[in-house]
């Protein structure tokens, strides 16, 4: 893993991009793996040099439990010159985070989550259902009230 | 970082939704990070753009 300090530089960078390209409405969010390979509270004071260089958003890699989401929100609210960052949740299957519903999130302080390949997953098992059908039956009738 | 930009370009054109995209570790160093967040910006169309950028 990256020092803080040097990833920290690479956010202040693309923090100073996005005011040039954008003027700030691109948003730029640091993601930290942290608490996965060193601790929950390296995770969040590697979150806190990320929104002093210039970070919108945090996302906190590797969480496992609620507990973990509800501290690392309740340390990073209203930290920072601007109030505060958004946080992002990745709600993966078969991650290490407990499934957490987008309402729970949201009263737990995130304000984004994602569900990187979940509709990925879905479309595949249609595309096997449909060309294990065709194998069995040869044809895709059965497939049309689907 | 074309192949990124490309899907995402896809994505924003075809949703009219807000996209957020992963920028890996930025495609490099400093110089790559910004140009990261350019390419993104503007193959990006409407709405709020997001870039996630990993530390590893």
């Amino acid at each position: 893993m990256i020092s803080g300090k040097d990833f920290a530089k690479k956010v202040e960078i693309a923090a100073q991009a996005s005011h040039d390209c954008s003027g700030g409405e691109f948003i730029i969010c640091a993601r930290t793996d942290a608490a996965g390979v060193t601790s929950i509270d390296d995770a969040i004071a590697r979150a806190k040099l990320y929104i002093d260089a210039g970070a919108d958003m945090i996302f906190p890699e590797g969480l496992k439990s609620r507990e973990d989401f509800k501290r690392v929100a309740g340390e990073l609210k209203g930290y920072g010159k601007r109030g505060g960052p958004f946080l992002l949740a990745n709600m993966t299957e078969f991650g290490k985070t407990p499934y957490i519903s987008l309402d729970e999130f949201g009263q737990l302080g995130y304000n984004c989550v994602i569900y990187p390949v979940s509709t990925l997953r879905v479309t595949m098992k249609a595309v096997d259902d449909f060309l294990k059908d065709l194998k069995r039956l040869g044809n895709q009738e059965t497939l049309l009230d689907r | 970082m074309d192949g990124f930009c490309k899907i995402i370009k896809e994505v924003s054109h075809s949703s009219g939704l807000p996209v957020i995209a992963d920028a890996d570790t930025g495609f490099g160093e400093g110089e790559m990070c910004a140009k990261a967040v350019w390419e993104y910006y503007e193959a990006g169309a409407s709405g709020i753009k997001n870039s996630y950028f990993t530390e590893v």
